[in-house]
């Protein structure tokens, strides 16, 4: 099969770029690190990438393909091939790069350091030496932050830390989550208050580009989201993307609608709010702002209000009240589009993963 | 094995005589490293070469299922050690510490 790459290369000593196109013979089933194997081995010996499992495990071979982050050795050739489509293979984002399609993880790794990424165990060894036994439905919790194989994919892709690079980012916050959410970790509440920062949890703009480009399910903005709602209901909401969410929440209850007006003071404070008032009647002015008296009060507010009472009283705060694992499941069952199967369907598939693990149910079952 | 001895040495003839490494940067040259490991693996390849040889039993990944198809603890229950000497590699022994767990064939 003849399969055409277009590689951008990069010298770092004399800071050059260049797009360079091959055409080689390759194997049906090779993979794009395949391609590459091949390249180097036949055609030019000088380009660099990382690479060491081949089979997804190792996480070395994060690239782009056309834009988009991949990992080189799960990404087939062959569709592509036939389609006589020739892709664009570049370095990841985010990171800076070293060489080729080699980037500099030190970046990466600081961030990854930077979340304690060990398990700080939080009982007491019994005196007999017995084991500390864990049912196997509190780890599912944590089941699709601990597939992440550090590959750099999402960080890559991430929004957040392209407009702020001390971001701390998708993967290390999955990361974080992982032990947040382990039932033998003992540090939680300290490990959300460390995550509560300027370049925190609060600063993920909500893109879903990690969750989109994760190669292994990961879903990192899901893990991102159950950060905030675990602090929230650890009574840590002092960062401005707490307060913000919490608005939501309050003028949806009361009003029905997002009162807007009010968000700005009740997210950033009176005196930065002040600060805006110039903006605010500007928006006003062209009609972009309703008036903030009186407030507009839905006709079915009461149905808004009656969904917040229904989340409240199912006694679910933090993560727990986040429904999990969907997203991943239903890519490991159909690759990437959703199939006939329901929900419940893809958890009773033979050597599926567990029904994730709802708070309060190991005492029914 | 034999046979792979002599591919051995017939791969490391074709090495000595000099492989090229198209890079000549200076930053992630993994042509040079892949040549390098590429002298290496050769080493090693030879050194796992030898001890087989010399392990006449099967044992967990060594099998020998033509003419050593058990295991054999009375001779062969101990380390195979390979160290280079003057660029060929050299086969020793060293007894096995038993601690906790008794040692013992493995039957599924």
């Amino acid at each position: 099969m003849q399969v055409g790459l277009k590689i951008w290369r990069f010298n770092a000593k004399t800071g050059e770029r260049e797009l360079q196109e091959f055409e080689i013979d390759a194997p049906e089933e090779a993979t794009l690190l395949d391609a590459l194997d091949i390249i180097k081995d036949r055609h030019d010996g000088t380009l660099a990438y990382r690479k060491s499992c081949r089979m997804m495990i190792c996480g070395s071979c994060g690239m782009r393909m056309d834009g988009a982050a991949v990992l080189a050795c799960k990404t087939r050739m062959y569709d592509i091939a036939q389609a006589g489509h020739v892709p664009v293979i570049s370095a990841m984002g985010n990171l800076p790069v070293v060489k080729d399609l080699v980037v500099d993880m030190d970046p990466f790794w600081a961030k990854f350091n930077s979340v304690d990424p060990y398990l700080r165990p939080g009982f007491q060894e019994a005196p007999d030496g017995r084991e500390h036994l864990i049912p196997p439905e509190r780890m599912t919790v944590i089941h699709k932050e601990a597939l992440c194989i550090n590959c750099g994919c999402c960080v890559s892709e991430c929004n957040a830390m392209e407009s702020d690079p001390q971001f701390t980012g998708p993967q290390a916050l999955a990361k974080a989550m992982r032990f947040v959410g382990d039932p033998r970790d003992g540090h939680k509440v300290e490990r959300l208050e460390a995550l509560n920062h300027e370049h925190g949890i609060w600063e993920c703009t909500r893109c879903y580009f990690c969750n989109e480009r994760c190669p292994k399910g990961v879903d990192p903005r899901d893990a991102i989201a159950k950060l905030g709602a675990e602090s929230m209901a650890e009574g840590i909401d002092r960062d401005m993307g707490a307060k913000h969410a919490k608005w939501f929440v309050t003028s949806a209850k009361t009003t029905g609608w997002l009162r807007e007006t009010e968000l700005v003071p009740k997210t950033q404070g009176i005196v930065a709010a002040i600060k805006q008032t110039r903006f605010a009647l500007d928006l006003a002015k062209h009609g972009k702002v309703p008036p903030p008296f009186p407030p507009h009060v839905a006709k079915d507010v009461d149905e808004a209000r009656r969904l917040h009472d229904l989340v409240r009283d199912r006694g679910r705060p933090g993560y727990s009240g986040i429904v999990q694992g969907e997203r991943a499941l239903s890519r490991l069952a159909h690759g990437h589009g959703a199939g006939s199967e329901t929900l419940e369907e893809i958890y009773e598939r033979p050597g599926a993963f567990h029904r994730p693990y709802i708070a309060g149910e190991e005492e029914t079952a | 094995m034999a046979r792979q001895i002599e591919i051995i040495d017939e791969l490391r003839e074709r090495y000595d005589r000099g492989v090229v490494v198209e890079d000549k940067g200076e930053v992630f040259n993994s042509d040079l490293t892949q040549a390098i490991e590429l002298g290496n693996m050769l080493d090693l390849a030879e050194c796992m070469l030898q001890a087989g040889i010399a392990r006449k039993e099967s044992r967990g990944a060594h099998a020998r299922p033509h003419d050593y198809p058990t295991r054999d603890d009375e001779n062969f229950m101990k380390h195979s050690i390979t160290r280079l000497v003057d660029g060929k590699p050299e086969l020793s022994y060293k007894e096995v510490r038993f601690t906790k767990y008794e040692p013992m064939e493995r039957k599924y």
